[in-house]
């Protein structure tokens, strides 16, 4: 082995490369969505393409630069390329994930040659499609989902081909700000060039790439050691996704078979429902994704990214399923294929590890809304995403009001004031919903409920990504959460219940949209919850007397918290005879 | 026990102390200044945490007693302490009830938190517990837009009544925010009124004093924090000035805050979140005096204690803030980090662990690591022979021979060598298979490395170029790394105060008052309203003239900085433009934007043609204080030979080996006095390394000004 020291040392360093590109090309992102957020996805591969660095930031966007890339150097071999050229792709048949994340590749030249490549990836402004921000709820094809961009040179040996950047432009209801989406891409491979020009100096490029293969081999090293603590044997696991926004009443089963083998891990997704015709299905690199966060909790969690990481791991995403999509099938709301995986995949390794596993999530919502700006001729479009809660896990409750962890996110990442200064809209509520945990002995995380008033006019796109008729399941005997609602005007005579994925769907001045986000499944029977728990829910307000007494058969009084011993037995002992 | 005062009474006689006292987790550091000496005396007591203020008290009448001084010769006392930060991370402040608009109280609940780290592949992973508990939440009904025009009336019979609901709860402290109350106060103002009349004395902090910027749930956060450590630190510090008054001390007590500027003790008690990192600031504010007296208005901060070093930046003579710091976090490093975000000032700082006492490891995978896991005080290196067998950085500097064993604490320590040979021999040759020395080596090399992306991300992430930076250090370990560290950013000059180990409570002494106030004033660049600007400005002035004039006889001067806010309208990412005093015109704006642009450009790399906005306006309201006035040192002869101690072996990776340095003794150094590397200069607190091919020269303040030959 070459030397430990300096292997750390450069691991650390190109880790910080990732990093600066990836603070870098948010820091001047013209999303909201992206430039709150402080960091994009960011990976630097080697001349073959392989991973040799990445930041943890962003793991639904994990595997996509990997596999975007080895689109890009298809269509551009290394010898076409020169020194300044940006390439952009977001095809997610080729890679990528669905439209409107779109990577951009630098490569970084040594002697004359691309030695490496920078790439950086994130959500953009709108690129088209069938509604403003890209996330159409009913698409049936990739078309409606946006502008497809092929591996392309937007940057020519650092020159911008003011062609293409027009017709990228022109697809864009907000030019202005996707424009500076993807400058920003392009600096963030800049800066890593310049760092990388460093490191190539200081260490010399031969010496360079040594440590480098020792770096692949040494995160194969403790993967290969995590996996090989997992006991040998083949693991099943299902979970179901409710309907595509386009037939209803069709339901779409995710299944896997997991496969461990010695220090090697296999997930094989036979069986997996064909894709859907409405934008549930998830491009191949998607699930890529979603297994490697999977068999992540399972590992050491600091195993630096790259490319021997991956090499342990063999995956099988029948193609044309709903888990590895097929040209030119819809894919935007692919994370309801995402969780299914994420679900399906810790049922499996339940039968494993009974005690480190999680009820069902919810997950991701989004709600775009567009039209005119008070007495303007000023459009204005907003994209509001919100998370559902997490699910029950052995020996601690979902979190309230935060997501799942997959997202990475916070439970209030956005400031209503600022929707409000920008947006003709008016927050009512934003806040947990009572009684919308899934029971269990360890009770699911409660969602949450957001009241908009809409002060124009204007077009609404909505996506309950999954769960709200089939709600987040509970584990071990523990029961779902509650799932989630669409309810425009509620309480008043014109009252209307919204379809759950709705794209355009037009509202006037002053109505009122409500919408919950669905609660997660519990964990194990909730009649074994500890009492004094559940008084401490029902103190907070989470969980009401009645609530209490049905789902956890505990009777209490609300004003006092006072448990009725004899009534909670007789309530408890009556469901266990039942 | 007091000493006997100075007879007679002639002013010529009167001395003139100014105090610094800094309460960390273990120690709590005095310094003392007096006017016309050119030596700072220092004082090191136990903390006591059941007490603080005994453990203060012990070091001033020790510092007093030193010096031969009396209390009533103290001109000016500032105090910094991370009793805030502790009250935070233990979870044992003050039971906080929060009131805001209906439909928004659960804001702590839904929380910005969110998994970093391991903690992304944590299936059990749970956030801190709030600060507020869900049910001593109070929703009002009640609404304003963000113009601050009022929708819905405040209901105050039905907030009357869920004030009296409140009662049994028995809070101790109260926090308001309503939705736009930077825009118009008079909701939250009334509330405020209901809540005097049904908590008679309790804390109050409402969002639109604390800190009146839009987006409610940084506002609301540093409101609450406030409101959770204001009851405690009001005590402490009524307690602390009380003790300082019966003891004879005349001058009122000063306490240091995030910004690195110093407000009134009763301030404090008010602005609670204000002091939140107050410890960490002063040393950053020591760096800028020190850049001050050696020309050096742009330099790095570098401070390296036992178990963490953290990396500031001082520009113009200013350290730089950020408005993004998250309490309980770990740093303000910009990217996404646990803990609640705080809104007010904060020196802006990068913090790794990796400190003297950090442990060195073989991963599973075979590589060498460096902490963040530390020995600790207790076992401490493997040479303090207290029963440590894990190998740590300073145990790396000994077999090195950066250290002497024999003169560790300037020789009140005993030292025992072998035990490092022997803890990185058997915790780590094995594994890596290779010898003490290159493992010493590697564990100094990954440790620079480790600092290294401290000063990363508080330079090159933040757009600024370390080479045409400075670069001080302190703490005990800081000045064997520094010149190691500079060198990976071919940072040209390193700088070394006298006693680092103690240098950064100096700071305390040399830092203004400033109070910082802002308005929220959203509008485009290109269509100001210059009167609404001025308005704010004017407002923002008149409480700063108020809150200064507290600190009235102190103060030598006022300064009113303005500044303003400016964005690209597409984009989130906002900086605050610096502006001259005077009525705002639209030039001023224009010129504000050009400023702006550039700016964007030096940290963005790009020049986007959009138009700008403006956000907010912000006001540093600065009172100049009188600082202890330290003369030079006339030079000496110029012969270093007089510090010679001796010399030994010591390791550089220039000779490859193990090559003789000159050993000084720093205390007898001279200005004029120049030294070529390699050599090592100690001093009872720290040692410094001078590596070959770099020279040390001495100035008048007894600095060593480290450069490259």
């Amino acid at each position: 082995m070459l030397d430990p020291v300096l292997c750390e040392i450069v691991k650390n360093a190109l880790l910080m490369v990732a990093q600066e590109a990836g603070i870098r090309a948010a820091r001047s992102a013209g999303s909201t969505f992206v430039s709150q957020s402080a960091e994009v996805a960011c990976a630097l591969f080697d001349a073959t393409g392989r991973v040799i660095a990445q930041t943890e930031f962003g793991q639904m966007h994990i595997s996509a630069l990997r596999s975007m890339l080895q689109a890009v150097m298809e269509d551009h071999p290394p010898e076409t390329l020169r020194d300044g050229d940006v390439l952009v792709t977001n095809d997610p048949f080729r890679g990528g994930i669905h439209p409107t994340d779109v990577g951009a590749f630098r490569p970084i030249f040594h002697d004359g040659k691309a030695a490496f490549y920078c790439g950086v990836m994130m959500i953009v402004s709108d690129l088209g499609g069938l509604s403003a921000g890209g996330l159409p709820a009913n698409a049936t094809e990739c078309f409606h989902e946006g502008l497809m961009i092929p591996p392309s040179k937007l940057y020519d040996a650092g020159e911008l081909d003011v062609g293409l950047a027009r017709i990228i432009r022109a697809n864009s209801r907000t030019p202005g700000k996707l424009a500076a989406d993807i400058d920003a891409l392009a600096a963030g491979g800049n800066v890593a060039a310049v760092r990388m020009g460093e490191l190539i100096a200081k260490y010399g490029f031969t010496h360079f790439m040594a440590i480098i293969e020792e770096l692949l081999d040494y995160s194969e090293r403790l993967v290969r050691l995590g996996i090989e603590q997992i006991p040998d044997g083949v693991y099943r696991g299902s979970y179901t996704v409710e309907n595509d926004g386009v037939d209803l009443d069709k339901s779409y089963e995710v299944v896997v078979t997991v496969t461990i083998d010695g220090s090697d891990f296999r997930a094989d997704f036979t069986g997996t429902a064909a894709q859907a015709r409405g934008p549930i299905n998830s491009s191949y690199s998607q699930s890529l994704s979603c297994v490697l966060f999977v068999l992540r909790c399972f590992l050491d969690p600091d195993i630096p990214m790259n490319e021997g990481l991956y090499r342990p791991i063999h995956e099988y995403f029948p193609p044309g399923s709903l888990v590895n999509v097929s040209y030119p099938a819809a894919c935007n709301l692919r994370l309801a294929a995402g969780q299914a995986i994420i679900d399906a995949l810790f049922r499996a390794f339940a039968q494993i590890y009974p005690d480190k596993t999680m009820a069902g999530s919810a997950t991701v919502h989004t709600v775009n809304a567009h039209g005119l700006q008070i007495g303007g001729e000023r459009m204005y479009s907003m994209l509001d995403i919100i998370m559902g809660a997490c699910g029950g896990r052995p020996g601690v409750d979902g979190v309230d009001g935060i997501p799942f962890i997959f997202f990475a996110s916070g439970g209030y990442d956005r400031n209503v004031e600022a929707y409000e200064w920008q947006n003709p809209v008016r927050y009512h509520r934003y806040q947990l919903l009572p009684d919308s945990a899934g029971p269990g002995q360890f009770r699911g995380g409660s969602g949450m409920v957001k009241e908009i008033e809409f002060l124009t006019d204007a077009q609404l796109t909505v996506r309950a990504t999954d769960r709200t008729r089939v709600k987040p399941q509970g584990v071990a005997g523990g029961r779902g959460g509650r799932g989630g609602d669409w309810i425009l005007n509620a309480g008043q005579p014109d009252a209307t219940e919204m379809p759950a994925k709705a794209t355009n769907y037009r509202v006037k001045a002053g109505d009122i949209l409500t919408y919950t986000v669905p609660g997660g499944g519990g964990f194990g029977d909730p009649f074994t919850r500890d009492p004094e728990r559940v008084v401490q829910d029902v103190m907070s307000g989470l969980v009401s007397a009645g609530e209490a007494l049905n789902a956890y058969g505990v009777a209490i009084d609300p004003a006092t918290g006072a448990v009725d011993a004899a009534a909670t037995a007789a309530r408890r002992s009556a469901n266990k005879r039942a | 026990m007091q000493r006997p005062r100075p007879r007679g009474g002639v002013p010529i006689n009167v001395r003139k102390f100014y105090i610094g006292v800094d309460i960390g987790g273990t120690f709590t550091d005095l310094v003392l200044a007096e006017d016309g000496n050119d030596r700072l005396h220092n004082v090191k007591t136990l903390t006591t945490p059941a007490n603080p203020v005994d453990g203060v008290m012990t070091a001033v009448r020790e510092a007093l007693a030193d010096v031969g001084g009396s209390p009533a010769e103290i001109r000016r006392i500032v105090h910094a302490t991370t009793l805030p930060t502790n009250l935070v991370l233990e979870r044992q402040g003050a039971r906080v009830a929060y009131i805001t608009t209906r439909g928004f109280g659960d804001i702590f609940q839904l929380s910005k938190q969110r998994p970093v780290g391991p903690d992304r592949f944590n299936i059990f992973y749970q956030r801190s517990q709030p600060l507020v508990p869900r049910d001593l939440v109070v929703e009002v009904t009640g609404r304003m837009d963000f113009h601050g025009n009022v929708l819905t009336p405040l209901d105050t019979d039905a907030a009357e009544a869920a004030l009296r609901a409140l009662e049994a709860k028995k809070p101790e402290a109260i926090a308001v925010c309503l939705l736009h109350s930077y825009a118009n106060p008079e909701h939250e103002q009334q509330v405020a009124e209901l809540v005097r009349r049904h908590f008679p004395g309790i804390y109050i902090a409402l969002s639109s004093e604390v800190w009146p910027e839009y987006q409610e749930y940084e506002r609301a956060s540093t409101t609450v924090l406030s409101a959770y450590i204001g009851p405690t630190l009001a005590t402490y510090v009524h307690a602390l000035e009380q003790a300082l008054a019966d003891l004879g001390v005349a001058c009122p007590l000063q306490i240091m805050q995030s910004s690195g500027g110093v407000m009134s003790a009763s301030a404090a008690a008010r602005k609670a979140a204000y002091v939140i990192e107050s410890g960490p600031a002063a040393g950053v504010i020591a760096s800028a005096y020190l850049g001050g007296i050696c020309d050096f208005p742009n330099l790095i901060s570098f401070d390296m204690g036992g178990t963490t070093a953290k990396a500031g930046v001082v520009q113009h003579g200013q350290p730089r803030i950020t408005h993004d710091f998250r309490v309980g976090g770990k740093t303000s490093s910009g990217s996404r980090d646990a803990g609640e975000p705080i809104k007010v000032p904060v020196v802006d700082l990068a913090e790794v662990g990796a400190g003297g006492g950090s442990i060195a490891r073989v991963d599973a995978g075979g590589f060498l690591q460096v902490g963040p896991r530390s020995a600790g005080a207790m076992p401490g290196p493997a040479c303090y022979g207290f029963g440590g067998t894990q190998p740590t950085v300073t145990d790396a500097n000994i077999v090195l021979g950066y250290l002497d064993p024999g003169y560790f604490l300037g020789g009140k320590m005993e030292i025992h060598p072998e035990l490092s040979h022997r803890a990185i021999a058997a915790e780590l040759g094995e594994k890596l298979g290779l010898d003490t020395v290159t493992i010493a080596k590697g564990i100094y090399d990954l440790a620079n490395t480790h600092m290294a992306s401290a000063i990363r991300v508080v330079t090159l992430q933040r757009g600024i170029d370390p080479r045409e930076y400075a670069i001080t250090a302190f703490g005990g370990a800081g000045p064997l790394h520094v010149v190691k560290v500079a060198e990976q950013f071919n940072i040209p000059t390193v700088i070394v105060p006298l006693s680092p180990g103690v240098k950064s409570a100096f700071g305390l002494l040399v830092s203004d008052l400033a109070y910082d106030y802002v308005a929220t004033t959203i509008m485009p660049a290109s269509a100001a309203d210059c009167a609404v600007l001025d308005a704010a400005f004017a407002r923002l002035e008149e409480h700063g003239r108020r809150d200064l004039a507290v600190e009235g006889q102190f103060g030598v001067g006022a300064e009113m900085q303005r500044s303003i806010d400016l964005r690209f309208a597409n984009q989130a990412l906002d900086i605050a433009i610096r502006v001259e005093a005077g009525p705002i015109t639209p030039e001023t704006i224009r010129q504000a934007e050009v400023r702006f642009r550039d700016l964007y450009f030096e940290l963005c790399g790009m020049r986007p043609t959009d138009p700008c906005q403006i956000v907010n306006c912000r006001l540093r309201a600065v009172g100049v204080v009188i600082k202890p006035q330290i003369p030079t040192v006339p030079a000496g002869d110029g012969d270093a030979s007089r510090a010679l101690k001796t010399s030994r072996k010591a390791y550089f990776s220039e000779t490859g080996g193990f090559t003789d340095a000159r050993v000084y003794d720093r205390v007898a150094l001279r200005p004029g006095d120049e030294i070529s590397g390699p050599a090592i200069f100690e001093e009872p607190d720290s040692t410094t390394i001078c590596p070959p091919g770099y020279s040390a020269a001495v100035d008048p303040h007894l600095n060593l000004i480290i450069t490259r030959k």
